[in-house]
């Protein structure tokens, strides 16, 4: 699917991590110094961060908006919707964007949605906040909060998820603004076919919990996990961002007739810094381009454009042609080319 | 590319300690795992312009297999 939007832009973007540093020595049971040090290598990972039993997602969602509505001049009661986009919700039901439409004080006559995403959330929820808000009179906005806690879901034993996920939140207000001179562009792409290259197996209600679900399956590799535990195909879904990404940035120049010349910012989700370098050399983008930080955070799913974002402001403050690419479980990936020349960028947040 | 060099230049970047040859099993080194099969693939991309998939790389026993994956037309 392909979409331009004018008339919308994103006023603002604030964003959370929680406190707690988990260096990689932390993986000293499951791995040695050296595979420690190709880790490193090779994915690029240093450290990420992980909550805290008692802090969910929810909490640090609503910190960074918290963050983006005391810092940003706005009246309340022109948010017409609140967009809480996470795999890590507070509860099955209800809604966590309700929970926090209390939490945030917003007015009643409010659109609420839950959305279930993964690493693709930023981009699919930026395109599903756009299409809102252009649907608004002028001025309307939407608050789009995207948190995940994937800490919460992953084996402590299980070398192919554990060091690979961090945690983290952003708050990102989209605004109907005719006066704006923004244009956006977003491209997506879906395959259902793989849908269990990375999945939760039990605990939905295709395969319900049972006593069953918390057994501990040992695979070929000695990693241990549960049915509840993220579990994810490594190579398959390697072998699918090497293939898919590259090809369908491109299109996405081509459908919306932008020079690649033209963006200064390429911002991918952050996944693994060798897949990274790997999609750069295919689109023939040098390095200074590509902006990075999974060294810092690791794989926090959907939040990483955003913390990518706030941790680049004073980069993106005067070049801010970007091009952002979101890719993960579903499968699903998409693209989007924003300016964000009118974006107030908030520095990123400790909780 | 020299065949020796090649595999020279391969023990150093997936830090084999054992000495490799032409028909050293790559999927029995102690240093197989995920890891070192990216350290390959971006050893083969930077040096051929080849990209091995996570077939070709189920697919590679040898050294040698190897080798004839990325073709030995680029071999001297």
């Amino acid at each position: 699917m392909y979409q331009k939007f004018s008339g919308v832009k994103i006023s603002a973007i604030a964003s959370c991590v929680p406190k707690n540093v988990i260096e990689n020595d932390f993986f000293g049971e499951i791995l040695s110094g050296k595979e420690l040090r190709l880790f490193e290598k090779t994915v690029g990972i240093k450290e990420r961060r992980w909550v805290s039993k008692d802090v969910t997602a929810s909490d640090l969602g609503y910190k960074a908006a918290v963050d983006l509505l005391e810092n940003y001049d706005l009246d309340k009661s022109e948010i017409r919707c609140l967009i809480f986009l996470s795999q890590t919700p507070d509860y099955k039901i209800p809604f966590t964007s309700n929970i926090l439409q209390d939490r945030l004080k917003l007015n009643k006559e409010i659109l609420c949605l839950d959305i279930n995403a993964g690493c693709a959330g930023f981009i699919q929820g930026l395109s599903t906040s756009f299409a809102l808000a252009k649907s608004l009179k002028k001025g309307g906005k939407v608050l789009f909060i995207i948190a995940e806690t994937l800490s919460k879901i992953l084996s402590k034993k299980d070398r192919s998820t554990t060091m690979l996920f961090g945690d983290g939140a952003a708050a990102v207000l989209i605004e109907n603004n005719e006066d704006s001179k923004v244009e956006s562009f977003f491209n997506f792409f879906s395959d259902g076919q793989n849908a269990d290259a990375i999945e939760i197996p039990d605990g939905g209600y295709r395969n319900i919990l049972t006593q069953n679900s918390f057994e501990v399956t040992v695979d070929d590799k000695g990693n241990e996990k549960n049915k509840l535990n993220l579990k994810m195909d490594g190579p398959r879904v390697f072998d699918f961002t090497l293939r898919e990404i590259a090809p369908s940035i491109e299109l996405l120049l081509e459908q919306s007739r932008i020079k690649k010349s033209d963006i200064d910012f390429f911002l991918l989700h952050q996944s693994n810094r060798f897949i990274i370098r790997q999609i750069a050399n295919k689109l023939e983008v040098g390095s200074e381009k590509m902006l990075i930080n999974i060294n810092e955070f690791g794989n926090t799913s959907g939040v990483s454009i955003p913390l990518l974002i706030t941790s680049n402001s004073d980069k993106l403050k005067d070049h801010s042609n970007v091009l952002m690419s979101g890719y993960g479980s579903g499968l699903n990936w998409g693209n989007c080319v924003l300016n964000l020349s009118e974006t107030k960028i908030f520095s990123l947040k400790i909780y | 590319m020299k065949k020796d060099d090649f595999i020279s230049g391969l023990q150093e970047e997936l830090e084999i300690e054992t000495t490799l040859e032409t028909t050293t099993n790559l999927k029995d080194l102690e240093e197989w795992d995920s890891m070192a099969a990216m350290l390959l693939i971006g050893y083969v991309s930077n040096e051929f312009a080849v990209t091995l998939n996570a077939d070709s790389i189920k697919n590679i026993t040898t050294v040698e297999s190897l080798i004839e994956m990325i073709g030995l037309d680029k071999f001297n």
